[in-house]
């Protein structure tokens, strides 16, 4: 009997085409916010890992640019108190790349096949260029992984769950997520790097943070509104919007939590006819 | 996993850097390999991360969780509360006694602390005050309801404390400089306030806002109280709408107009220029007590202050 495809399974729109992007920062003190004059600009969405990551693959340093990192449809606790999801527009227009696992994972050897410590670095950097995928093409892409890996449900993925059908994701490279000795969801959770800078309101679908941080980030806008060249009222005013709408309060939960069931409540509910 | 089952609590998730917060746990997993972990969810998620020591403390190092100084064996449905020394002394200051930890008794963490920027949030309730009664960042450890019944009482205290000093800048001539002062102290009260604000009642958020609502209205107009509104309130109580909050602000004014020209109900400077020592830390006291004792003033429809008793005044032990 075929497989049910994401085309089949889902309603409305599909579920490759609107599938989120989350990105998960630490929380910047007041006093750098201030002096800096940024607030989340790109610098504060950046990989903490990525300049580890271009340092050790050296002489291929150019195909592992910097840039904002996300996950597709999944925000990670372990990488700080804030949470955000994106909808499509925010990579619309945008130069990148996606890989259909956790680059800093496999090259700071964390994953099969490259999981040693210390990894081999060349064959580990060489895998993520053979295996990079523009970012105007990884949509299609993650679609087939889905349809392959998932029976077309997408769901599954977006709980963290293991392809029950890893065998039939790819059959040419032999990637993390088909790897049976890889059980954390780096493995399988694709990763999309923007190159570019988009705005952090652009696209914007819900963030969260633990209460007091969000309390501090509300006094911070009051307390210097408009008050200090570092700090313009324009870029004030356009975070207001972000603060007002799309915040998912916490209670005691980690933001991430939250966020990831935004991300699940927002899928199901594009992709309901 | 059930709720009362205990693990050994090793971390707090994220950091430390506000002036107090609450957290959930990490815990360390019986097993072999050893594993570190927030409390499953139920039903459990794939998503939940397992991480082992080595990565643990890569963690810590990169701030992404925070040690505390000593493992402590909890219910897995426990969480942290923790406080900086800034909040606990601006606590202190406000209040007159020390944080009201209760029956918890708190622990310190492995976070870092800068004096200068320690000071930042509340520049004008702390300037020029001595660190050495706190100098470790604490936290408690507690169910979700125990710690919210404690910074609801925590609370209460800011916001009764702090009617008798928010009406100070009334008696200073518009735009001088101690005027600003007032308005700035009183912003710096509804700060120290939210951070202990828990629900997300609209009354309750309106009532917590009122310091710093005013604060801002009385410096930029309807233009900075919308602002509040829309990044403060709104957010937490969508079915909210601005008129009501500034309807809320406008009768708080009246309400400090009333203090500031009774000759009853006469404003009180709870930090102005005391000191430090113990001997003004009982004048504070004392003064707060006499506050307490003056006739509540007419409210405009609003409940009136909730009365609450001062305790002896004493040193804070707990970060000895």
């Amino acid at each position: 009997m075929q497989t049910p495809t994401s085309d089949t399974k889902i309603h409305g729109r599909q579920a490759h085409e609107i599938i989120p992007l989350a990105t998960v920062i630490r929380y910047i003190p007041l006093d750098n916010v201030m002096k800096s004059g940024f607030f989340w600009n790109s610098h504060d969405l950046e990989s903490n890992a990525a300049p580890e990551i271009a340092r050790k693959c050296g002489k291929i340093q150019k195909t592992i640019p910097r840039g904002r990192y996300y996950y597709a449809g999944f925000a990670d606790e372990q990488y700080g108190d804030i949470a955000f999801a994106y909808g499509p527009d925010h990579e619309s227009g945008e130069r990148g790349s996606a890989h259909p696992f956790d680059t800093g994972a496999l090259i700071l050897g964390g994953l099969h096949p490259f999981f040693t410590s210390p990894p081999p670095l060349h064959h580990t950097c060489q895998f993520v260029v053979d295996t990079r995928i523009d970012l105007a093409h990884w949509r299609n892409l993650f679609k087939r992984f889905i349809d392959l890996c998932y029976h077309g449900d997408v769901f599954p993925y977006l709980n963290g769950d293991r392809p029950p059908n890893p065998s039939g994701c790819w059959n040419v490279l032999p990637f993390p997520s088909c790897h049976p000795g890889n059980s954390a969801p780096q493995a399988w959770t694709w990763e999309i790097l923007i190159h570019s800078q988009p705005a952090v309101e652009k696209g914007l679908i819900a963030w969260s943070s633990y209460d007091d941080i969000f309390n501090d980030m509300v006094m911070t806008l009051n307390d210097f509104n408009g008050n200090t060249p570092d700090f313009p009222a324009e870029r004030i005013n356009a975070c207001i919007p972000l603060l007002q709408v799309c915040y998912q309060p916490v209670g005691t939960e980690h933001p991430c939590r939250v966020v990831q069931q935004k991300i699940i409540h927002w899928v199901q509910a594009q992709t309901k006819r | 996993m059930n709720s009362s089952e205990t693990l050994l609590a090793t971390d707090l998730a994220g950091s430390v850097q506000t002036p107090c917060g609450i957290r959930p746990l990490v815990f360390r997993f019986p097993g072999d390999p050893t594993q570190f972990g927030s409390s499953p969810s139920n039903p459990p998620t794939g998503r939940e991360r397992r991480h082992t020591l080595e990565e643990m403390q890569h963690l810590r190092m990169e701030g992404r969780v925070t040690q505390m100084n000593e493992a402590h064996l909890v219910p897995i449905d426990h969480v942290a509360l923790f406080a900086r020394p800034s909040f606990l002394l601006a606590y202190e200051l406000i209040c007159g006694e020390p944080f009201p930890w209760q029956s918890f008794h708190p622990v310190g963490v492995m976070a870092s602390i800068d004096p200068t920027k320690e000071k930042e949030r509340f520049p004008q309730i702390l300037s020029d005050r001595p660190w050495s009664l706190h100098n470790q960042v604490l936290a408690a450890l507690g169910s979700t309801h125990d710690i919210h019944n404690l910074l609801a009482q925590a609370r209460t205290k800011i916001h009764v404390r702090g009617e008798h000093t928010a009406c100070l800048y009334l008696k200073y001539p518009k735009d001088s400089e101690k005027r600003l002062n007032a308005l700035d102290l009183m912003k710096e009260i509804g700060w120290l306030e939210i951070f202990c604000t828990k629900g997300q009642a609209p009354d309750l958020l309106f009532e917590s806002y009122e310091f710093t609502g005013l604060s801002l209205y009385e410096r930029g107009g309807e233009g900075r109280l919308e602002s509040l509104f829309a990044t403060g309130i709104h957010p937490l109580a969508p079915q909210t709408k601005f008129q009501d909050f500034l309807d809320h602000v406008r009768r708080f004014k009246d309400k400090l107009d009333y203090r500031h020209t009774c000759k009853s109900c006469r404003c009180a400077s709870l930090v102005g220029d005391i000191s430090m020592s113990d001997v003004a830390i009982i004048q504070l006291g004392e003064i707060i007590r006499m506050a307490n004792e003056e006739q509540t003033p007419h409210t405009h429809g609003k409940k009136n202050l909730d009365r609450v008793t001062i305790a002896p005044v004493r040193r804070s032990r707990q970060t000895v």
